[in-house]
Parts: structure tokens; sequence; C-alpha cells
């Protein structure tokens, strides 16, 4: 571990690493219990092509994947709100266009596309100062955002339409947390890498829900799952030479198989 | 006086009319059902008195003032919207008395914490509905009938004046029905609450009601006492089925 933190580019990483890990971790935590994977899917994917594309026309990839992740939010909401609409297949269709920019940009890119590739695979190695600083005001965001809205999260996630009904904004509420999410995902999408930065989203707050009936514990565990699985995947990485952002994502996973073993739910009916 | 109404109002979904030219006036301390078949547009017609359905053309209006997206968050503070039963995923990380408490927040208002007295509110809802032993069970642990009085209990920790209940027995076995329809008749008599009940239980549109409205393909057909509205004929027009009444112990029931 003293060998691991004594390079400064490291320590960085797993500032990055920690930070990004429980920021994803809470934000995942809407994404399971609103039951919107798929929208969460196409707004990480959208701002991995967004910041592909920006770095094609010669702009920072973190901008372009802001304003991917931001338009792709603004317009899922109202479509998730649309009565009768197919959000499903709206969401497939999406996916599969934003993916297809995505692989078109990376295309364009002239040379060895070194950044390009970097930001489907992620590179934390390579993290700057003005990285962390962006990721860490998108965490104070983010968690500030929970804590003052907590009673209105937790109204929407027991019946939306009934908090709705009792005067509870839903629409604004939901509304800001996909813009969160576009911002989230734009900020990390450089450390964790566009194809692996929705199960660190989704795989640490699933591991959550499996040990816990408190929202507020969930937020914390989901945000702790995250943090950890980032600094032990970027420790494997390191000593056994392994892609970081693959090592994060597959020791989520292995927090979340741990957490079915012992989960109480484990036996109800309906669970899985 | 008239708590709530409804003037003329249209309401169409594209070129879909759902409901056509409804008027209809409820009462302060009323206790209205509104039956008909499905897809008659019974739960869009109550949406209209806290908003959740947009009037296409015409007017509904809650204590003299018209319901619009500016004005209804404030009437949605004093009405209580009870929904029919949904399935609640069994993990979900919440207990009876916060899915409770969470009845109180749309009037608490955002960036204020709940207190004494918004947790004495869900406390007294639960009791009302007689659920404070499973105060702090997970909600997605209870029986259907249970999370129906859990919605009843939430919409009541509002303190509303206007209780909204949309088919609050439908998909609950009879022992569960009873159970709902006897709390909501004691709370309306033990909180003077202006109820308005969107049934397909004819039977407990008789033994409940003072008032019924029958709708049919976005029409209302009829509105009056309840005693009036126990007629074969207007029921087959209104289901167009043939119906028959019996009377047993001074009660009525309707057989299709």
């Amino acid at each position: 571990m003293e060998s691991f933190l004594s390079y400064e580019f490291l320590r960085r990483a797993l500032l990055m690493g920690v930070l990004g890990g429980s920021v994803c971790g809470a934000m995942g935590v809407f994404v399971v219990l609103w039951r919107m994977s798929l929208v969460g899917m196409c707004i990480s994917h959208a701002a991995f092509a967004g910041a592909l594309i920006g770095l094609w026309l010669g702009f920072p990839p973190l901008a372009g994947g802001l304003a991917a992740g931001l338009g792709a939010a603004s317009l899922s909401g109202p479509l998730a709100e649309r009565p009768g609409f197919s959000l499903d297949t709206a969401m497939g269709v999406i996916f599969s266009v934003v993916m297809s920019l995505a692989m078109l940009a990376l295309g364009l890119l002239p040379g060895a596309r070194i950044e390009g590739l970097s930001l489907i695979w992620g590179s934390l190695l390579t993290v700057t100062t003005l990285d962390l600083a962006l990721m860490g005001a998108a965490a104070c965001a983010l968690f500030l955002f929970i804590f003052c809205f907590f009673k209105e999260i937790q109204a929407i996630i027991g019946h939306s339409q009934a908090a709705l009904a009792s005067g509870v904004p839903v629409r604004q509420i939901r509304r800001a947390c996909l813009a969160l999410l576009g911002l989230v995902v734009a900020c990390a999408l450089k450390a964790i890498g566009g194809l692996l930065i929705f199960s660190l989203i989704v795989t640490p707050a699933a591991a959550a829900l499996q040990i816990t009936y408190s929202l507020r514990l969930m937020f914390i565990l989901s945000a702790a799952f995250g943090a950890v699985s980032a600094a032990c995947g970027l420790w494997f990485s390191f000593h056994f030479a392994l892609p970081a952002g693959a090592a994060i994502v597959l020791f989520s996973a292995l927090i979340l198989i741990a957490c079915m073993i012992v989960s109480p739910k484990r036996k109800m009916p309906g669970a899985c | 006086m008239s708590l709530a109404a409804l003037e003329e109002v249209s309401v169409a979904f594209g070129a879909r009319r759902i409901l056509d030219k409804v008027t209809l006036s409820v009462d302060t301390g009323d206790f209205w059902t509104l039956i008909g078949p499905n897809g008659a547009g019974k739960s869009t017609l109550l949406g209209l008195f806290n908003g959740l359905t947009r009037a296409g053309s015409g007017k509904a209006t809650y204590k003299g003032v018209e319901v619009t997206p500016k004005t209804a968050p404030l009437a949605r503070r004093e009405i209580g919207h009870v929904f029919q039963a949904a399935d609640i995923d069994p993990r979900m990380p919440l207990s009876v008395f916060e899915s409770v408490l969470s009845g109180t927040y749309g009037g608490l208002g955002l960036f204020k914490r709940p207190g004494e007295k918004e947790k004495n509110l869900a406390r007294n809802a639960l009791e009302a509905v007689g659920l404070s032993g499973l105060a702090k069970r997970p909600v997605g642990h209870l029986s259907g009938g249970e999370r129906q009085r859990v919605a009843l209990a939430r919409a009541l920790a509002q303190e509303p004046e206007f209780l909204l209940l949309d088919e609050p027995t439908a998909s609950l076995d009879r022992q569960a029905q009873r159970e709902i329809l006897d709390s909501v008749s004691a709370l309306q008599r033990q909180f003077r609450l202006t109820v308005f009940m969107v049934t397909h239980d004819l039977n407990a549109v008789f033994s409940l009601a003072r008032q019924v409205a029958m709708l049919k393909e976005g029409r209302l057909i009829w509105a009056g006492p309840a005693q009036e509205a126990a007629d074969a004929e207007l029921l087959g027009t209104l289901y167009n089925v043939p119906v028959e009444i019996a009377e047993c112990r001074g009660r009525r029931a309707v057989f299709f």
C-alpha cells in the first residue's frame, strides 16, 4: 500500500476513484428505485458520445459530454412523462443512435486516438487537478441535492402519483435528478470510461438494496460500495497490471454477489 | 355550499375525447360515488379536482378557485387522493410510518424537515386505519388490503378537506374490501370529510354513498341521490347488461 500511495498520480487517481465511485453509487439509488435503468443508460452513453464528438470537433471532451448528457437528460424527462408513450422503445432507439454516434466520432478521430480510446475504457492514471475539482463540485451538487430534497425523494420513491397529488413537485425533482445524472457521468467519464460507468452507477445501488430497508442507509451504503469498489479496483489494477475501469466494475459486481448471499431479503417471494 | 365543481368540462387525449361537457357540483360533507363501465373516464374525471387531469375546455373549481397548473399545488395540499392498489417491490426501502409521513410533505413545502406535528399526524392517521402496530414494518411486506389502508392513512395525514378515492377496493379480496369501505365510512364521519369515490362495487355505492354520478363514454348520464340510483333500468343502460335489484334486510343488492 505504501508503494501504491507514494506516487502523486496514483494518489490523485485514488481520490478521483473514491469521489467518482461514491457519486456514481449514490446516483444509482435513483436509477434503481425509480426503475429508470434504460433512461440512465441512454444519458450516460449520450455523455460518452458527446465527449467523443467534442474531441473530434476540437472541444474539451468534458464540455461535449456535459452538453450531450444534459441534453439527453432534458429530453428524456418530458418523454418519460408522456402518457401512452413507449419509453422502452424510444430509449432502445436513442441508445443505438448515441452509440453509433460515439463509434462514428471515434472512427473520424485522426491519429492514434489515444484520448478517444481512453474515454471508452477510462484512464484514472491521467486525471488532472481540474478533473478532480470538477468531480468534487459534481459530488457536492449531488450530495447537497440529496440532503435538501431527501423527503421529496422518499415520497416519490414510495408512490410518485400520490406524491404528485399531495403537492410534492415530482416533475421538477425528477428532472433535476436526470440533469445531475448527466453532470455526474460527464465528470466521471474520463476516469471510469464510457462503457463501464453505467455499471458503476447501478451495481453499488443494487448491492445496497439487498441489505437495507432504510433509504438513508441505502444512499450511504451505495456511495460507500462505489468508493470501496474504486479503491480496491485501482489497487488490483496497480498490482496486477489490469485496466482500472474494468477492475473497479468487477469489484463492484463482487460486492453485489456478496450482498446477495448475505441479504435478509433473499428468501422473500419476488426477490431477486 | 359547493366545495368543488366541474363546469362543462371536456378532456381529450389527442383525437380521443375522454370527457364530454361534464357538469357536477360537490357540496361540503357530501359522499359521492362515481360509477360506470371501464374506459368511461372515471379516473380522468377524479383527477380534474386536484389538477392531475387538465381540462381541455370548461373549468374545474375548488373552493371557488379555478384549478389550473398555477393553483393546483395549493388545492392539492387540501385534497387527499388514494389510488388503486399497486404492486410494491418487497425490497422497497420504506417503512409504513415513512410512507404515511410522506403524505404531509406536500403541505410542509421544500427545505423543511418533518417535525413532531407531522409525526403526530402520521401516528394518528395510522391509528385511524388500525395499522399502528405495523408502523415499523417495510411497506412492501404488507398485504394488498393493508397497503390500501396505508394509502388511506397517507391521504389522511395530509389533513384533507376533500378525499378522492380511485377504486380503493380494486383487486382486493372480500374481507379487505369490507375493511377498506368500513374505514372510509368511519373516517368520513369522524373527520367530516367530503368524499368522492370511484368504484365498481355497486353494493358499496348503496350502503355508503349519499350521491351517485354515472359516467358512460365520457358523458355524465345521471347524477342524484343514492336511493334513486338503485334503478334496474338506469343501471342496465349504464352497463349495457340486464340488471336486477334485490332487497334484503333493508339493504339493496345489485345482480347482473
